[in-house]
C-alpha cells in the first residue's frame, strides 16, 4: 500500500493565497506558548496537554462521515535534552516512518518543504484501525496522516493531520495552510 | 431430576411477579417495597411500580443481600463462641433464629451445612420453601426498557432531561398498557444538578411521560400514566408497616451488602448534594428503578456518566435538556415538552475542593483476599479479581478494589447486557433508596462478512442486543452468531481467539480472562470516578481507566495473543509509541459516535474555562450547547445505521428509512426551560469540580511512568 507521488507533489505545489494575520481572529497560542498558529475554520477548537515529553496541542475539527475518527492536527515540540527527544532524523525514519504489518502501516518517502517558520520535512503515513475500537458495530478504517517535522536547531517540532483516508485530499490544502501560518514563537512577524 | 424440576418450578413460581410466596413478600417488605394484589411491586411512597423486566433483577439483589448479611452476623456469632460444637444455648438459639430467617434463600449447600441444628420435623417445614437457585434469576432477566415515572416522582434534584445519545439509541418503549385516552409521551430522563423551570405548559400534565433517572444503555418500558394503584397485599406486615431496628453489626452488614436499600442513603452518598447521588440521601418520596450506563470510555458518555453520577458536565446537560429518546410510546398528539417540578429547588453550587483526587486507600493483597473468600462472586469473576489485585499498578489498583470493596458491583458476563459496548458496559441502578451497579463483561464479539463471488465483504463486529437495532428502526441482522442457541458448526482459532464458527458464515469470538480482567479494571475505575466525584470531564477520567488498564496488561499478559486485534492494537501504541497513542485517544474519543470529548470544551481546563465563560450567559450557552448536543445525538444514530449499511447488513433504502424516522424521533424532542440561576448553579458546579482532573492526570503520568520502568523502558 503506497500513496502516490502525485499527490505529494501536488501537496507541496500548493501555496496559500495569503499569509497569516497576526490579528487574526483565528489565531491561536497555546498556554505554553511554544508556537503561534491560525486555526483553520471557526469549527476547530484547540486545547493544549501535559505530557511525559512536553506539550501537545490536539486542534480538533470536523468528523469523519461515518462518525468513527474526528479530523485534527497535533502539534508537538521535541526540545533536545528532554525526555522523548530523539534526533530528528532517528525520530523520522525509525519511528514516524516506520513500518507495521500488524495494522498495515506504511509512508511516503520524505520530501523537503519550505514554509515560513524553516525547512519543513513532509511525509504522509497510512495505517488501518478497527473503529470505533470499543463500540459496535465497527469496522475497519483507513486511516491517514500528514506530518511535517520543522528543526529548529537540534529540537523539532512536529505536526500532524490526521483523518480517514476517505477525507483526506479535503484536508492537504488546510494542512498547507497550517504550515503556512505557523510560527515558533519568538519568530520575527509575530 | 424430578426435585430439580420441583425446584425450578418453585424458583419460576417464586419469580413470578403474580406469584410471590410469603417470605419474598416479607423480604420485600423489609426494603422498602410492597407487593400488590396484580403482583406488581411498589417502591415505597413511588405511583409507579418497578418495571416487570426488572423484577427478577431486583429480587435477585434482595436474596444476595439477605444472605449476606445473615452470614456475616453467623460469622460474628461464631466467631464470638467458643466454636460450632460448644454453642451456649443463646448462642445456639440465635444460630437457629438467624438461619430460619433467612432458609428460604439459601442455597442447597448453605442449607445442608446449617441442617444439622435443626431437627427433620423442623427441616421438613422449613424445606417447603425451595431452595432458590443462582442461575435461576440470571435466566429470567432481561434487558430493562426505559423507565417513566410521573412528574411528581421526580426527586427536586433530578432535573427533567432529554436522552442523550445512548439513550436515543434504546428501542421504542411500549405501549401504556393504561387508559387509552390518556396520552403519553416519550420516555424522559433526568439528570442531576440542574433544575429546571416548569416546562411551557404544552402537555398536559396527564402526558407527562414517566421518567428514568438515569442514563440508560439499555431501554425500559413503563407505562405513561400510573396505574390505578392496587391493594397492597404486603404493606399490612409488620415488616413493610415499620421495619425492625436492626443492631449496629447488622446495619453495618447491610451497608456492605450489594443491595443498599435498607442503608441510609446519607451514609453511602459521599458526593456532593448537587450530584444525583447526594441526592438519594434527601427525604424523597421517590423510588425509581432505573438502569443507567456509565459511558464507557467510548460513549457519549459524558453526557450519560454525568447523569448518572449527578454531576453532569455541560455535554451532559446540554443532551439532558434536548435530546429525547427516539422513543414510540404511543401516538402522541403534540411534541412532549419534559417536565419540571413547579417548585423545584435552585440547588446552590457545591462546594468543591479542588485540591485533587480523594486519597487512595491502599488495599493489602492479604485483605483483598480476606474480601474475595467471602464476596458474593462466582469463581470466574473472582479469578479475574484476582488478576486484578496481583497484577494492576498503584494507585490505580487500590482505587478500584477500593471502589470494588464498598460498593459490590454485581459483575455478570453476559453480551446482551454489554449492549453497544464492545467488551464491556458499567450499569448503575440509582434511586433515593437503592444504589447497585452492574459490570457486565462481553464473552465475545459477533463477527460477519458477508460472502460475494469473489471475495468477502468487509467484517464487522456486531452487538446482538435487539434493542439496540429497534432503536435504530433497523431489522436485526438473522445471523447465527447472533442467536443464543444456535450450535456452530466448528471451533477454530482465529484473531479473537477461539472462534466457533457457524453455518451461516458468521462467528462468534471469545476474549481471554486476562483480556476481560483489564477491561473490568477499566470500568471499575470509572465507576471510582464517578464515586469519588473526578469524571466531571469524562475524557480525562476514560484515559485514566484506560492507561490503568494498559498498566495492568504490561504486566498480566506475557502472550500478545491474548489480546483481541483492537486491543491489542491499542496496547501496542500505548507502550511502544505513547505520544502517538494519545493522538489517537483524542481523535477517536471525540468522534460522532463516541462522544467521549466534546471537541468545543476540549480537555478539562478549556472544560473548565468553557463552563467559567458559560456565567455570562448562561442561558445562552446552555440552549446552543444542548442544540449542539441534539444535532450530534442524532448525527450518531443515523451513522450507527450507517455502520450497518456499509457492513452490508442492511441495504441503502433501509438506511434511509432508518434515518428519517431517527429524524423523527429526535423532531418530537420538546427542550424544556432553565432559568438563569438554576443554569449558573449548574455551570458553576462543574467548574469547580474539574479541578480535580489536573491530579488525575499526574496521576496517571507517574503511574505509567512505574510502568513503563517495569518494562524496562525509559523516556
Amino acid at each position: 500500500m503506497t500513496i502516490a507521488g502525485p499527490l505529494l507533489f501536488l501537496l507541496l505545489s500548493l501555496s496559500p493565497s495569503s499569509a497569516r494575520a497576526a490579528d487574526s481572529p483565528l489565531r491561536y497560542v497555546p498556554p505554553s506558548r511554544t508556537f503561534a498558529c491560525d486555526l483553520p475554520g471557526p469549527d476547530w477548537h484547540a486545547f493544549e496537554e501535559e505530557e511525559d515529553t512536553g506539550f501537545a496541542v490536539h486542534i480538533l475539527g470536523p468528523d469523519d462521515p461515518t462518525g468513527t475518527y474526528r479530523t485534527g492536527i497535533d502539534v508537538r515540540w521535541r526540545e533536545k535534552g528532554e525526555p522523548g527527544w530523539v534526533p530528528i532524523k532517528k525520530r523520522i525514519d525509525d519511528e514516524l516512518r516506520r513500518k507495521d504489518p500488524s495494522v498495515g502501516r506504511v509512508a511516503t518517502l520524505v520530501r523537503p518543504y519550505r514554509v515560513p517558520a524553516g525547512l519543513a520535512r513532509v511525509f504522509e503515513v497510512v495505517e488501518i484501525r478497527r473503529l470505533p475500537a470499543s463500540q459496535l458495530p465497527s469496522l475497519d478504517e483507513d486511516l491517514h496522516y500528514y506530518y511535517a517535522v520543522i528543526p529548529e536547531g537540534e529540537s523539532y517540532y512536529e505536526i500532524k493531520l490526521a483523518s480517514t483516508r476517505e477525507e483526506y485530499l479535503k484536508y492537504r490544502d488546510v494542512f498547507v495552510r497550517f504550515l503556512y501560518t505557523f510560527r515558533p514563537i519568538g519568530v520575527a512577524g509575530l | 431430576m424430578s426435585c430439580l424440576a420441583a425446584l425450578l418450578l418453585g424458583i419460576a413460581t417464586t419469580l413470578s411477579a403474580r406469584s410471590f410466596s410469603k417470605p419474598y413478600i416479607d423480604l420485600l417488605a423489609r426494603n422498602h417495597f410492597s407487593v400488590r394484589a396484580d403482583g406488581s411491586i411498589w417502591p415505597d411512597g413511588a405511583k409507579n411500580p418497578v418495571d416487570p423486566a426488572d423484577v427478577p433483577y431486583l429480587i435477585h439483589r434482595l436474596e444476595s443481600g439477605q444472605r449476606l448479611q445473615a452470614l456475616l452476623r453467623l460469622d460474628i456469632l461464631l466467631s464470638k463462641s467458643d466454636g460450632e460444637r460448644y454453642l451456649t444455648p443463646d448462642e445456639r438459639d440465635e444460630l437457629r433464629r438467624i438461619v430460619r430467617e433467612t432458609w428460604p434463600f439459601f442455597t442447597l449447600g448453605a442449607r445442608k451445612d446449617f441442617a444439622h441444628f435443626f431437627s427433620l420435623e423442623e427441616l421438613e417445614q422449613m424445606n417447603r420453601d425451595p431452595a432458590p437457585l443462582d442461575t435461576a434469576t440470571a435466566l429470567t432477566m432481561t434487558d430493562p426498557a426505559p423507565a417513566a415515572l410521573s412528574s411528581e416522582d421526580v426527586p427536586p434534584a433530578l432535573k427533567p432531561v432529554p436522552t442523550p445519545h445512548l439513550l436515543s439509541r434504546l428501542p421504542p418503549p411500549q405501549a401504556p398498557q393504561t387508559q387509552q385516552s390518556a396520552p403519553s409521551a416519550p420516555t424522559v430522563y433526568y439528570i442531576a444538578s440542574l433544575p429546571l423551570a416548569p416546562a411551557a405548559p404544552t402537555a398536559p400534565a396527564a402526558a407527562l411521560p414517566p421518567a428514568a433517572v438515569l442514563p440508560l444503555v439499555v431501554p425500559r418500558a413503563l407505562p405513561a400514566v400510573s396505574p390505578a394503584a392496587p391493594p397492597a397485599i404486603a404493606a399490612a406486615t409488620p415488616a413493610a408497616a415499620s421495619p425492625k431496628p436492626q443492631p449496629a453489626a447488622v446495619a453495618a452488614v447491610a451497608a456492605a451488602a450489594p443491595l443498599r436499600v435498607a442503608a441510609p442513603a446519607a451514609a453511602v452518598a459521599p458526593k456532593p448534594a448537587s450530584s444525583a447521588i447526594a441526592t438519594l440521601g434527601a427525604p424523597v418520596s421517590t423510588s425509581t428503578i432505573a438502569v443507567s450506563s456509565l459511558p464507557t470510555a467510548a460513549t457519549p458518555a459524558a453526557a450519560y456518566a454525568a447523569a448518572a453520577e449527578g454531576l453532569p458536565p455541560p455535554v451532559a446537560a446540554a443532551a439532558a435538556l434536548g435530546a429525547g429518546p427516539p422513543t414510540k410510546v404511543a401516538e402522541t398528539p403534540q411534541p412532549p415538552s419534559v417536565p419540571a417540578p413547579a417548585a423545584a429547588p435552585v440547588l446552590p453550587p457545591q462546594p468543591v475542593a479542588e485540591a485533587g483526587l480523594p486519597p487512595v486507600k491502599t488495599v493489602s493483597q492479604s485483605d483483598f483476599e480476606t474480601f474475595l473468600r467471602d464476596a458474593p462472586y462466582g469463581n470466574e469473576t473472582k479469578n479475574l479479581l484476582r488478576l486484578i489485585s496481583l497484577k494492576a499498578f498503584e494507585p490505580a489498583r487500590s482505587r478500584a478494589l477500593d471502589v470494588l470493596m464498598n460498593d459490590l458491583p454485581q459483575i455478570v458476563i453476559d453480551s446482551q447486557r454489554v449492549g453497544l459496548d464492545a467488551h464491556a458496559a458499567l450499569l448503575a441502578i440509582e434511586t433515593p433508596t437503592l444504589r447497585a451497579y452492574t459490570i457486565a463483561l462481553s464473552p465475545g464479539p459477533a463477527i460477519y462478512a458477508k460472502k460475494h463471488f469473489f471475495e468477502s465483504g468487509p467484517a464487522v463486529l456486531l452487538s446482538d442486543s435487539a434493542k439496540i437495532y429497534a432503536s435504530l428502526h433497523v431489522p436485526m441482522p438473522t445471523l447465527e452468531a447472533l442467536k443464543p442457541d444456535a450450535v456452530a458448526v466448528k471451533e477454530e482459532l482465529g484473531p479473537w481467539d477461539r472462534e466457533r464458527v457457524f453455518s451461516d458464515g458468521s462467528r462468534r469470538g471469545s476474549y481471554s480472562p486476562q483480556e476481560q480482567a483489564g477491561y473490568l479494571l477499566r470500568k471499575l475505575l470509572r465507576l471510582a470516578a464517578k464515586r469519588q466525584g473526578w469524571d466531571a470531564s469524562a475524557y480525562v477520567a476514560e484515559a485514566y481507566a484506560r492507561s490503568a488498564q494498559w498498566a495492568f496488561y504490561s504486566r498480566a499478559i506475557s502472550d500478545q495473543s491474548l489480546l483481541d486485534p483492537e486491543t491489542r492494537d491499542e496496547f501496542d501504541q500505548w507502550r511502544d509509541q505513547p505520544d502517538e497513542y494519545r493522538d489517537h485517544l483524542v481523535h477517536t474519543l471525540s468522534a460522532g459516535r463516541v462522544q467521549t470529548l466534546d471537541p468545543r470544551k476540549g480537555n478539562a481546563l478549556t472544560q473548565r474555562q468553557f463552563d467559567r465563560a458559560a456565567l455570562q450567559d448562561c442561558v445562552a450557552t446552555f440552549k446552543a450547547d444542548l442544540a449542539a448536543r441534539l444535532d450530534a445525538d442524532r448525527d450518531a444514530m443515523e451513522k450507527d445505521a450507517l455502520a450497518l449499511e456499509r457492513g452490508e447488513l442492511i441495504d441503502k433504502d433501509q438506511l434511509e428509512r432508518s434515518r428519517q424516522a431517527i429524524a423523527a424521533d429526535f423532531e418530537k424532542v420538546r427542550p424544556p426551560r432553565v432559568t438563569p440561576a438554576q443554569c449558573d448553579a449548574r455551570y458553576g458546579a462543574e467548574a469547580a469540580e474539574l479541578g480535580a482532573s489536573a491530579a488525575v492526570f499526574a496521576e496517571m503520568s507517574q503511574s505509567e511512568r512505574d510502568a513503563r520502568a517495569a518494562m524496562g523502558q525509559t523516556q
